[in-house]
């Protein structure tokens, strides 16, 4: 068999696994693209809700204090008020009396000024809606903590399939570099070995592929 | 014949003539034409590809730093308003409150005593004396009381309106997301067209590989698909 006939057997299979390396190639640098957006904004939008629960927490924070402050001077201008009261029962020179009557009035006033406000009634309804208003802000967060944790785990999943995917694409460059040598050797036994090699590469480069797209 | 018509003509020919010898160009001719266009449109749709996505990505990472301005605006306005202005705002309320209620004792109460009277005449002067004072430091909030400038704060409002404040000229953090969403939603349609110029690289490939009768349909559906991959590039840029 003369060389120009080696060289023409190899051609078409050489000439088609160029175009397979191409198609191989722009697939795992799709996947990888896909799978670095997803990364990056999953990554990105963990951030960001770290900061929002933060945000969120300290808000409900200042909120609750700011309710539990007001609950807490009413309680206290009641409490002061009707203790006035019990002590001034059997009358008092000092005047007190009518303070006492006065003060719980007024108490009784903020309690509503207050609720119309807040929405937080006085005393001890008070005390048990802001025990429920701060169950339902730790089921809140523990729900935007769990999304956020997700989002993280997501962006690594990704990020997985994205080295995974880059490592397919080295495998399909090499595997290119193989069949480019394969075509330039001239003897047939040589030659096929190579080529063979660049299958293999090839193979491993699609295998790579198949696990970043599928398997992570 | 005209000259402007003879010029046509002239240019009509030329055209006739470039196209017999295309059509009588060699096989490698066409395939190295094939190519040679795949791979400019490829580097071209490579470009924007990398474009997009580097774009996708800086909005993302832009929308995590407003929404860190962001929550320290509105933090530091919640802060404000949690922890000074309604404190203001309830020992206001608190003093007038109560020197309402020591004049009302004081008028409404017929056997109070000498010393009472006097109780509650000087704990109403000083609560008194206090609101003003206070109603003086809560000025700024006077548009959020009701028609007696002490009741009926309205906390939504005066919340609302500081938040608004301190996030004024700073961006959506949201809006800006869904940018970057939309620039990746175009990375993604050149890495389609992409595949496609992968594709024609293949059946440029399988045609050098086949027998000479099935050749000319092979390249003919590879510039097709080329035209495809065109025009989803083409598509990209105008919806942009």
């Amino acid at each position: 068999m003369t060389d120009a006939t080696e060289e023409s057997s190899l051609r078409g299979p050489l000439a088609v696994l160029g175009g397979v390396v191409a198609v191989l190639a722009a697939l795992l640098g799709f996947v990888q693209l896909n799978a670095s957006r997803h990364s990056d904004r999953a990554a990105d939008e963990g951030t960001r809700l770290a900061v929002v629960i933060f945000r969120d927490t300290t808000a409900a924070g200042g909120r609750l204090d700011m309710k539990s402050m007001l609950l807490r001077q009413q309680a206290q201008l009641m409490t002061s008020a009707s203790g006035m009261d019990l002590l001034t029962a059997g009358g008092s020179s000092s005047g007190l009396a009518a303070l006492a009557v006065a003060d719980e009035h007024a108490a009784n006033r903020l309690g509503r000024l207050w609720q119309t406000m807040t929405g937080t009634p006085p005393g001890l309804p008070g005390a048990q809606a802001l025990r429920t208003e701060q169950a339902a802000l730790r089921v809140r967060t523990d729900a935007m903590v769990a999304r956020q944790n997700a989002l993280m785990d997501d962006a690594a999943r990704y990020g997985r399939k994205a080295q995974t995917a880059a490592r397919g694409l080295l495998l399909a460059a090499t595997a290119g570099a193989v069949l480019t040598l394969a075509g330039a050797i001239r003897e047939r036994r040589p030659a096929k070995a190579v080529l063979g090699a660049g299958v293999l590469l090839v193979i491993a480069a699609a295998l790579a592929g198949i696990v970043a797209a599928f398997v992570y | 014949m005209s000259p402007e018509a003879a010029r046509s003509r002239s240019r009509l020919q030329r055209w006739a003539a470039r196209r017999r010898a295309w059509s009588g160009a060699s096989f490698e001719v066409r395939v190295a034409v094939l190519l040679a266009a795949a791979a400019i449109v490829a580097g071209v749709i490579g470009a924007r590809r990398d474009d997009f996505a580097g774009g996708a990505s800086g909005d993302w990472s832009r929308a995590v730093r407003v929404e860190v301005k962001r929550s320290l605006a509105t933090t530091s306005a919640d802060q404000l308003v949690y922890g000074t202005r309604v404190p203001n705002v309830a020992q206001l309320q608190e003093a007038t409150v109560q020197a309402k209620a020591y004049l009302a004792e004081l008028g409404s109460a017929s056997g109070l005593t000498p010393a009472e009277r006097d109780a509650l005449g000087v704990r109403a002067r000083i609560e008194y004396t206090r609101s003003i004072e206070l109603a003086r430091t809560t000025t700024a909030d006077a548009g959020y009381f009701g028609a007696d400038h002490y009741s009926r704060f309205d906390l939504r409002r005066a919340l609302l309106d500081e938040r608004r404040d301190s996030v004024r000229g700073l961006e959506d953090p949201v809006a800006v997301q869904n940018d970057g969403d939309r620039l990746s939603r175009f990375s993604i349609a050149d890495g389609v067209a992409e595949i496609l110029v992968a594709v024609v690289v293949l059946l440029a490939s399988v045609a050098v590989a086949i027998g000479a009768a099935a050749r000319p349909a092979v390249l003919r559906v590879g510039a097709g698909v080329l035209v495809v991959s065109v025009a989803i590039l083409i598509a990209v840029e105008l919806a942009q």
